[in-house]
């Protein structure tokens, strides 16, 4: 037997295991906990390193269980599900890294790194989903892990960011479980196949169809953060930096924005939807969305809460490569799942910091803070500068795409979009890079706190000095051999075109 | 792959190096950095031999070049450096430890616009420089400084992004994105090149934040200010596809904007004596002069094979002539305060700079009052000195007027 099939199931489980036994640790535990949550990540790590090899050599891993008569449990590494698993891998252990140093010292870190654990599990299992019943089942339960960790800090104001956030992913959750069932019941199958299983529907079928489409993008755009259904996004900012950190470069935004891609490409057949006349509108959705994100992060003074507009747009950015409906505009979208990860989680990464060490939670307490703070401000400026699109940054490349992409599609509408969305992002970043290196610093800080002569604890500055570094790379060598970039062009190649 | 010229490596090193040196330890660690930092590209100026280099995995494929005419660029680029250089030192201009960094990525920025081959590194180093340049300016103190930086900061912003979308036009219209054979001869590229190259070389009417940049900088950054200038005319030559393209519409446009910018300068002469201002008349004027000149080569192209090869050497002179003359008024030379009878584009784009810093406080205001107390936001409003912001608003109207009239004309 070969047992590389079993693949997919030891990275699920290379996180799930470490989460079920942190959850029985005690707090005094400390260095257990850690040796379980790093030694878990690394697992992971290599373990999507040999998928990755094996998939680029033709190798296929998948897993099967029969959930229900004619329903089965599927999960299967193809080349766009480890995208988002070796994202979601990756930024993990530097994740783990820094919410260790981050809750040094605080309660209830075994339930809160046991939750961490549970919310990564989900993520790559629904990125490992083989049909949209696994990516359901992981999908509910990456809610459910992540509801703890908003509300971890168990404040009036996290209680409440928390139940919003329960309100909308569960109303979201429901609307894909009715879409899943109307779907099955008119296709009978619900694996996720290259160019789609619906095009051979009946015509009769197709007004159905297109109602099931908008269910699912209404299910998947309340994760995703579509406008109207983004409300609980900027709520969530009242969660401790490693969780925001996680929702909006890692887990819950990009399940929705991979669960799209998902949908479009794997579901309906981008020819199919195109037929159906729904891309249109989704891309108007997300033009939309891109703008309505720019404007309101441009008004924000509390510094997440500008970032989690920004997240708002910029994740709409993959929805909008994906409804563009071209092969171009799908690398640019995909491409940009993993570029925006990296940018905002250093962004993340950097809000935390200053939070953390100088008691700085609003713009307009930015001033000098560079001169305090000069290496959580180099990474926050690539970050910020990366979500501009100013080459060399990983955003360039990602925006490059996604024009290129919309002019092929005959939409050059779309450029407006995107050239007002940079304006607006420029708008909302370059003050604060301004504030922060050129301004004179206030005589002290809300609540500073001292690590030697260092700025910050190691722990703390290492992760998004990393990930800076990465969204430089990424951008910088986006034409290397497994880049990011590489990896979408191998996908839409293998995946999308006929 | 790396497809090189064997010598080619030390192209990478002319704009590596000075990066390299931008991270502070390192820079700390050697004696003399700045003229260290400037040393590979003197070299590249004294070796006679054309080289190039192209990395295909970095970024969309980038090269860089060099040939005896940019070979005349590169020098004036190094001239520049190395007076602003010999200025540093002057204990009288001495620049806290870190802004040696930005100093460092706008020498690296311009070096690598002059050396890159093609346009996805040519916008790179574009952006690169023009971000460094804009933290010198910034690093002034005086608030007529950090004024003068954010126009220039939102010229930059503007250019970039017609920069960007003139990148793609080419890219999806010829699949080649190289800058020795420019095949684009779309209107739109060409527009947009010219409108990104009027915003970053200060042309009339864009003017203002050059002349607002050397109403109010320090004497070093004076200096400085003649490389945005001159990268900006430098895209111009590189960006369009001169001697053999033939746009009769473009070539008015360009003569009427090189003409228009040296009776400006002209006028202006007449109009103000004012200290420290003969630098931006100058540079306006000798922008002008390229400017109606590729003009005139886009009206009839048979112009450039006499004299297109004289465009770099009058470039690379351009900027030395300017660079020591700003040298020399820099000795003794006071900060000016800015001056308040400002010109209507000026005035303007005070306003909407002013507009736009308020636009937040308003919202919020907006917010907290209600639809039921837009009264309250009106004395509001009129308590932010709304004399001056209506006469912004007039002058607004009359700035979209006259787009609308110029884009009426473009298109018939």
């Amino acid at each position: 037997m070969n047992w590389s099939v079993w693949l997919p199931l030891l990275v699920i489980a290379s996180s799930l295991i470490p989460g079920v036994i942190i959850f029985g640790l005690a707090e005094r535990q400390v260095k257990l906990r850690t040796a379980l949550n790093l030694c878990g990540a690394l697992l992971k790590m290599a373990l999507v390193a040999a998928m990755l090899w094996g998939v680029y050599h033709g190798q296929h891993y998948e897993v099967r269980w029969a959930l229900l008569p004619q329903l089965e449990l599927v999960l299967r590494a193809d080349a766009l599900s480890l995208l988002f698993v070796t994202l979601s891998s990756l930024l993990w252990l530097v994740t783990t890294v820094y919410a260790i140093g981050y809750l040094e010292g605080s309660p209830n870190r075994s339930r809160f790194f046991g939750f961490f654990s549970l919310c990564v599990t989900a993520t790559v299992g629904l990125a490992l989903a083989g049909n949209l019943i696994t990516f359901l089942l992981f999908y509910e339960l990456l809610t459910l892990a992540t509801y703890p960790l908003i509300m971890h800090r168990g404040t009036e104001a996290s209680r409440r960011a928390g139940k919003i956030y329960l309100r909308y992913t569960m109303a979201g959750g429901a609307l894909l479980l009715v879409a899943i069932v109307w779907l099955y019941t008119l296709s009978g199958t619900l694996e996720f196949t290259p160019q789609g299983f619906l095009d051979d529907m009946d015509e009769q079928h197709h007004p159905a169809l297109i109602m099931i489409f908008v269910l699912l993008i209404a299910g998947l755009g309340v994760k995703a953060a579509l406008v109207p259904l983004h409300g609980w996004l900027p709520e969530a900012m009242v969660a401790p930096a490693p969780v925001s950190a996680l929702l909006h470069a890692v887990a819950v935004v990009k399940a929705g924005a991979f669960g799209i891609i998902r949908v479009v490409y794997d579901v309906f057949g981008v020819d199919f939807a195109t037929l159906l006349g729904v891309t249109g509108p989704l891309v108007i959705l997300a033009a939309i969305t891109i703008l309505y994100g720019s404007l309101r992060a441009l008004f924000q003074d509390d510094l997440k809460r500008r970032l989690a507009f920004s997240t708002v747009s910029q994740v709409a950015y993959i929805t909008l490569g994906v409804a563009i409906a071209g092969p171009i505009a799908a690398v640019g979208g995909m491409v940009h799942l993993v570029h925006q990860g990296l940018m905002k989680i250093t962004l993340f990464f950097c809000a935390g910091n200053l939070a953390e060490t100088l008691g700085i939670h609003k713009v307009s307490e930015m001033n000098g803070v560079g001169r305090r703070m000069p290496w959580t401000m180099a990474a926050f400026t690539v970050g910020a500068f990366g979500m501009i699109g100013a080459p060399p940054v990983a955003g360039f490349i990602s925006k490059w795409y996604l024009g290129m992409g919309a002019l092929e599609m005959n939409q050059g509408w779309l450029i407006l979009i995107l050239a007002a969305s940079t304006l607006m992002n420029a708008a909302y970043f370059l003050p604060i890079l301004h504030a922060a290196w050129f301004r004179e610093p206030p005589d002290s800080w809300p609540e500073e706190r001292k690590f030697g002569d260092k700025e910050t604890a190691w722990a703390l500055l290492l992760p998004p000095v990393v990930t800076a570094l990465l969204a430089l790379a990424v951008g910088l060598l986006a034409l290397a051999p497994f880049s990011p970039l590489a990896w979408v062009q191998f996908v839409v190649q293998r995946e999308f075109v006929p | 792959m790396i497809n090189s010229d064997p010598y080619g490596v030390v192209l990478w090193v002319v704009v590596g190096w000075p990066l390299l040196l931008a991270i502070p330890a390192v820079r700390r660690s050697l004696p003399t950095p700045d003229y260290l930092a400037i040393l590979p590209a003197l070299l590249l100026v004294w070796l006679p031999v054309d080289l190039s280099s192209t990395l295909s995995w970095l970024l969309l494929g980038v090269g860089v070049s060099v040939d005896g005419e940019r070979r005349w660029v590169v020098a004036a680029v190094v001239f520049i450096w190395v007076l602003a250089a010999t200025q540093r030192r002057d204990p009288q201009y001495t620049v806290a430890h870190w802004q040696n960094t930005l100093y460092l990525i706008t020498l690296a920025g311009s070096l690598g616009v002059v050396l890159a081959s093609d346009k996805v590194g040519f916008f790179s180093f574009s952006t690169l420089m023009g971000y460094g340049f804009y933290g010198l300016l910034v690093c002034g103190q005086s608030r007529a400084v950090q004024q003068a930086a954010r126009y220039y900061l939102i010229c930059l912003i503007i250019a970039d992004l017609l920069l960007f979308e003139a990148l793609l036009l080419s890219a999806f219209n010829h699949q080649q994105l190289s800058l020795s054979s420019l095949t684009d001869f779309s209107t739109p590229y060409l527009l947009m090149v010219f409108g990104a190259v009027i915003l970053k070389a200060g042309l009339w009417p864009a003017h203002f934040w050059l002349c607002a940049s050397y109403r109010s900088a320090s004497p070093f950054s004076a200096l400085l200010l003649v490389l945005p200038v001159v990268m900006a005319l430098f895209t111009l030559i590189r960006w369009l596809p001169l001697g053999y393209l033939h746009d009769g519409r473009l070539g008015w446009l360009l003569m009427v904007a090189g003409g228009a910018s040296i009776l400006y300068a002209g006028w202006w002469f007449f109009q103000r004596s004012v200290q420290g201002m003969p630098l931006a008349r100058a540079s306006l004027l000798a922008s002008g002069v390229v400017t109606a000149f590729v003009g005139l080569v886009l009206l009839e192209p048979l112009w450039w094979q006499p004299y297109g090869t004289l465009v770099y050497p009058l470039i690379a002179l351009i900027g030395i002539s300017l660079s020591v003359a700003g040298f020399i008024c820099s000795r003794g030379a006071v900060v000016l305060p800015p001056y308040r009878s400002a010109p209507l584009v000026e005035r303007v784009w005070v306003g909407c700079g002013a507009l736009f810093r308020k636009l937040p406080a308003w919202y919020c205001h907006w917010h907290q009052a209600g639809l039921k107390r837009v009264k309250q936001l009106q004395d509001w409003l009129e308590r932010q000195d709304s004399t001056r912001l209506r006469c912004h608003w007039r002058s607004a109207i009359t700035l979209f007027v006259l787009l609308g009239v110029g884009l009426a004309w473009l298109v018939n």
